[in-house]
């Protein structure tokens, strides 16, 4: 009766089951060894095996180790995918992991019953081993069953629709979702009971505890699965739900097997159980009601199988000498998997991390919030609004004269580097040169200032969008000014939760407040740069046509994991930290950090802040690090001039079509392969004192001097701008050769005719023409001047030599990058402040790359369609 | 990809410039009175004294590098002719005494995996941003777009931390010299410009033919993008095998996994009172054989994987 019931279901599994290659049936007996290897034949053997060592903290069984096997059920759980969407070619690769997890394991598991420690139970359980090893052989084999058995397919998809209303399966997956969450993360609110069950535990010894629920650490997992859930269902790939839900069932049955081995220890979080059971059950109906719908009306089109093994000798060769060679490296690479850990742990740890956010949100005083509040809205209320409008066409900006901004930036360096004005006055000054010049230089200036410019905008359409702008922006921008706010924990708007700081210098707290504000508009931008292009999106052209692309609703985020994963953990999360850090000082006295708000970067720009006096004489605390800057700006400055010039003439001679000319080139290229510290080695060779140096004996034996090259202030960064100019020169001169190449012969021959005399054609035509080579040259030299010196300062002179009395104002070539990393890594409890030099280094060099990318900004075109 | 703009930019300065062109009667009537024929003898003679300019630092570190302690250490005169010959017997104190062998063989590893996963993650997002449209894409884009504003080198201190707490740093050397390289921004911006230049075309015929996105990439795009791989290929190379700084405190105190550039700092005596300057400059010389082969032998590679977009 059942089954008449249901005619479309049976149906559909013979329909199912014809359709299958004989691949998948491979595969799905191995499947199927797996979970019957870790689910049943342990628990059978175990209740059948003799009893087990009293001893805390046992295992129930040996043989399993740990959680690893989580990573067969990962294996499997993919395997599973890949098995019943068809596309059994990669098994083996899966097949050949499990075999290694597996087989890692079993090691593991021999150690454990041959070393005669006590913690373990000693024996094997042979079946369970068995059908793991077998299992993990049979995906492995399963590609190739096909070029054994040509099963043929009888059955043909066919085109047709969805019977049900999709809203049904979306309605029952996000239900699905939504308990999973629940289930991870409910049980941190009757946690207080479960801990309070742990606390006794821990008071009667019974080892460590787990308070979110039984497991250990299968939220994870879940979470992972949740999320892929969510994106699945976004995508409209119902399947894919369902698949998560067994996913889900493996997962759960796993953990609450641990779970009720530990019972006796661990108090269960009932709550979070019966929420996760139901919303896997949720998941794993959206499939049973699709595979339904299906067998009626087969919609459904799995992705076309390939032919397996099609090219095995082919591929398989390069591959397996690859793998070969790199079974001889791999060793040293096998700490990988604490990266995942690493991923699994922060994962894990998110649940605490949102309690943590709100309950600090709940606590911090409420004047700083809703000033730094007020301050995110307004700043991102008006430019949002302003830049709509701009972006719809009803502002139009002025342009404006180079000469202007070129100009500010000169007056206010200069006034504030050589007439040593506050900086705050000094970009005064220059904010004033700047909108005087405009306004006398640029008639679209004074236009723009005229009321007719502003008349449209009373317009009701144009007030419409600047109400938009300014709701949206000032949302956006208060919600946004809290992201960078958080890691200060709104220091810089609460000075008095922080008494300690500045207490002989009460104006610390000003400047702090200032820095606060920048900070605060630099945390908008976060979010508001990204708004700001959504709003001024232009209507794409909506190409509905798939010719082109592949369509997979999975592989692209598969082939953009391992770019994320990495940027995530290698430069995102250190980019944060770098930014917690510059927050603390070290206390050396007790090995701890100290939150200390903005006094590292106080310390860093303001001089007052903890003058001293030494020989009558009373200097500003932070001499040494404007010395440092002001040192990075010079060399900086002579390296680029010097690198650029002399690579322009070069390659002027090299870019000519005579004879020999790749020989030259390759001749003038070659000292960029050298590296920094072999550059500085070979320098110093030349440029030690005494008169054993080539460049000293040559000046002693010509004009009979034998200057200081290395211990005179200011020798000594000339030295290092000759290592620098000599070890960019070669970049710069590839570079030069093909921008000048690159200029048609025919206008330069065209001027000639015109009359223009070599300099005039070089002034005129090919200088412009090679603009765009020397800004990018320009930026990549500056970028090495910041970074790439370190190694050739030094090996040549570590910094020095000193400057001022006892060497209290640094080093003639302590450059920024090299006093950052003497604060890092040698001198002791400078970490704080040289994260904040970090931070300070962060935000020049960010500026350079804006600066760069603003003006190529036509050739980044968002997404790419 | 800051370049393949650039070029571009070129180009159309080029275009706007193209009113000065004339007839081509006067441009041959210029040709024949001889206007191209430039001064060659001058040119040669200029170009071979800076030839010799820029090479004389490396020349006279080859003649350091032949000579003993003490002779390096002797006032004037530096003996130039005739050479002493010492040069074997520093390369092979070099190797004995600072085991240069063991420091090229974990800088060629280190160097190889980081070009290689490099490569692999770039031309993989790649392949995602030109020929997939999935939901994100933008964002997904700009999360990467942001990290070009992220040097590694001043993230050095929370990455050494980072690398302490997963234990890389006294386990897994090669992990902590490698890891925190891989992520490549520019790398994934090349091969999108790259793909983005291949026409169409070539997707839907593979798709017809029922090549898998995999396929695709190996059989196509790859032959295909080897200018692009091996630009970058060079210009990670040689990042790579000078690195230094990061090994010099990751693995500080650890002298078998070290890079060659930490290396170079310890002959001779450096930092001490004693300097060997044969020996320095013989490590000098050592250090610096692979990637000058490298870069002369690719250097053609390197400018055409800039100026990828001009063979469009």
């Amino acid at each position: 009766v059942a089954i008449g019931a249901h005619p479309t279901l049976f149906k559909g599994i013979i329909i199912m089951s014809i359709r299958l290659e004989a691949s998948q049936f491979v595969a799905i007996a191995g499947i199927v060894l797996l979970a019957v290897g870790i689910f049943v034949l342990p628990v059978l053997e175990v209740t059948t095996a003799p009893p087990l060592l009293e001893v805390e903290e046992t295992y129930h069984y040996a043989d399993l180790v740990g959680s690893k096997e989580i990573n067969v059920l990962i294996l499997g759980s993919i395997a599973v995918l890949l098995t019943l969407s068809g596309w059994t070619k990669p098994l083996w690769a899966i097949g050949l992991a499990s075999l290694g997890v597996v087989g890692n394991d079993f090691r593991l598991a021999l150690e454990f019953t041959s070393s005669e420690t006590l913690f373990f139970n000693t024996d094997l359980l042979p079946g369970a081993w068995l059908a793991l090893f077998s299992g993990s052989l049979l995906i492995f084999i399963s590609p190739f069953a096909n070029q054994i058995v040509p099963w043929p397919r009888l059955y043909r998809p066919l085109e047709s629709r969805l019977l049900i209303d999709q809203k049904l399966f979306l309605l029952l997956g996000s239900a699905g979702v939504l308990l999973l969450g629940l289930g991870v993360f409910l049980p941190i609110y009757d946690s207080a009971q479960v801990l309070s069950v742990a606390a006794e535990n821990i008071g009667a010894g019974q080892g460590e505890v787990t308070y979110f629920y039984d497991g250990e650490g299968g939220g994870v997992y879940l979470l992972i699965i949740a999320i892929i859930t969510l994106i699945a269902l976004a995508l409209r790939q119902y399947e894919i739900s369902w698949l998560m839900g067994i996913a889900a069932l493996g997962i759960l049955a796993n953990e609450f097997r641990i779970g009720s081995a530990y019972a006796d220890i661990f108090e269960a979080a009932g709550s979070g159980w019966l929420l996760m059971a139901g919303g896997m059950l949720l998941l794993l109906s959206t499939g049973r009601l699709m595979r339904l719908v299906q067998s009626g009306a087969p919609e459904y089109r799995y992705l076309d199988p390939l032919r397996p093994g099609q090219n095995l000798i082919r591929t398989g060769v390069p591959v397996g000498v690859i793998v070969f060679l790199g079974g001889f490296v791999l060793w040293e690479f096998e700490g990988l998997w604490e990266l995942g850990d690493f991923l699994a742990d922060a994962l894990g740890s998110s649940p605490s991390f949102v309690q943590d956010t709100v309950t600090y949100f709940g606590e911090v005083p409420a004047d700083a919030l809703f000033e730094s509040l007020l301050v995110g809205a307004v700043f991102g209320g008006l430019s949002t609004a302003l830049i709509y409008l701009s972006g719809k066409g009803w502002l139009k900006w002025p342009r404006i004269p180079a000469v202007s901004v070129w100009g500010a930036i000169g007056h206010t360096l200069m006034l504030t580097l050589i007439f040593e004005m506050g900086l705050l006055p000094a970009i005064g000054v220059g904010v004033l040169f700047f909108v005087t010049t405009a306004y006398i230089r640029e008639p679209e200036v004074r236009r723009f200032f005229r009321l007719k410019t502003l008349k449209p905008l009373a317009d009701r359409q144009a007030l419409s969008i600047i109400a938009v702008g300014l709701l949206i922006g000032s949302i956006v921008g208060a919600i946004s000014g809290q992201i960078l706010l958080y890691p200060t924990e709104h220091c810089t708007y609460s000075p008095d939760s922080y008494p300690n700081l500045y207490r002989n210098y009460p104006e610390g707290y000003d400047v702090q407040a200032r820095m606060g504000l920048g900070l605060t508009i630099v945390s908008t931008l976060i979010l508001l740069v990204p708004a700001w292009t959504l709003l001024n999106r232009k209507p794409r052209r909506r190409d509905e046509s798939s010719s082109g692309f592949f369509r997979n609703p999975i592989t692209p985020y598969l082939f953009l994991l391992p770019t994320l994963l990495f940027l995530l953990v290698f430069l995102y999360y250190p980019s944060v930290e770098i930014l917690q850090q510059s927050l603390n000082v070290q206390d050396r006295s007790i090995q701890q950090e100290i939150f200390v708000c903005m006094e590292n970067y106080v310390q860093l720009t303001d001089g007052d802040f903890r003058e001293f006096n030494t020989g009558g004489r009373t200097y500003p605390g932070n001499i040494t690090y404007i010395n440092s800057v002001i040192a990075t700006f010079s060399i900086t400055t002579a390296i680029v001039i010097i690198t650029m010039a002399c690579a322009l003439g070069v390659a002027l001679l090299a870019a000519q079509k005579i004879r020999g000319a790749s020989i030259y080139r390759t001749l003038l290229i070659w000292p960029y392969a050298i590296s920094p510290i072999v550059t500085g080695v070979i320098f110093l060779a030349m440029f030690r004192e005494g008169s054993s140096g080539v460049i000293n004996w040559a000046l002693s034996s010509l004009f009979d001097t034998q200057p200081k090259w290395l211990t005179n202030e200011d020798l000594a960064p000339w030295v290092i701008i000759f290592a620098s100019v000599w070890n960019a020169l070669g970049f710069n001169i590839l570079f030069y050769i093909a921008g000048l190449q690159n200029i048609p012969k025919d206008v330069l021959e065209a001027a000639a005719i015109d009359g223009a005399n070599r300099v005039q054609r070089f002034a005129r035509i090919t200088f412009p023409l090679l603009a765009p080579f020397s800004f990018f040259l320009l930026v990549a030299n500056v970028t090495y001047a910041f970074y790439g010196i370190y190694g050739a300062v030094d090996v040549l002179t570590q910094g020095g030599p000193t400057l001022g009395p006892g060497g209290i104002e640094g080093g003639a070539t302590n450059v920024m990058i090299y006093n950052l990393y003497e604060d890092a890594f040698v001198n002791t409890g400078t970490v704080g402040l040289a994260a904040a030099q970090s931070v300070i280094l962060f935000l020049l060099v960010a500026g350079i790359t804006i600066f760069q990318f603003a003006s190529i900004e036509r050739n980044v075109t968002y997404g790419g369609d | 990809m800051s370049l393949t703009g650039v070029i571009d930019m070129a180009e159309q300065e080029i275009q706007k410039t193209g009113i000065l062109t004339r007839t081509e009667a006067r441009q041959r009537r210029l040709a024949d009175q001889g206007y191209s024929r430039r001064p060659r003898i001058l040119t040669h003679v200029l170009l071979i004294i800076i030839c010799v300019v820029v090479a004389f630092p490396a020349l006279y570190a080859l003649q350091v590098a032949t000579l003993t302690a003490e002779e390096s250490l002797a006032t004037n005169p530096p003996n130039l002719f005739p050479p002493s010959n010492d040069l074997l017997e520093n390369i092979r104190q070099v190797f004995e005494s600072e085991n240069f062998d063991d420091l090229l063989l974990n800088t060629t590893i280190v160097t190889m995996v980081v070009v290689i996963g490099k490569t692999a993650t770039a031309m993989l997002a790649g392949l995602a941003f030109v020929y997939y449209r999935f939901p994100g894409k933008w964002v997904l884009f700009f999360v990467i777009l942001l990290t070009l504003l992220m040097p590694t080198e001043i993230i050095l201190l929370p990455l050494f931390n980072l690398v302490g707490e997963l234990e890389w740093a006294r386990t897994n050397p090669k992990l902590a010299l490698t890891m925190p390289f891989i992520p490549s921004a520019i790398g994934a911006f090349l091969f999108r410009q790259h793909f983005n230049n291949i026409p169409r075309e070539m997707v839907e015929a593979a798709q017809i033919d029922g090549a898998s996105p995999m396929r695709f990439m190996t059989s196509i795009l790859l032959p295909m993008s080897w200018n692009i791989i091996g630009a970058m290929a060079v210009v990670q190379f040689i990042y790579m095998w000078h690195q230094y700084l990061w090994p010099l405190y990751v693995l500080a105190g650890n002298e078998e996994d070290q890079m060659i550039q930490v290396g170079v700092r310890e002959v001779g005596g450096l930092f001490g009172s004693q300097q060997d300057y044969g020996a320095l400059m013989a490590a000098g010389l050592v250090a610096s054989i692979p990637p000058v082969i490298v870069f002369v032998l690719l250097q053609k590679q390197f400018m055409s994987g800039f100026a990828i977009t001009r063979d469009k």
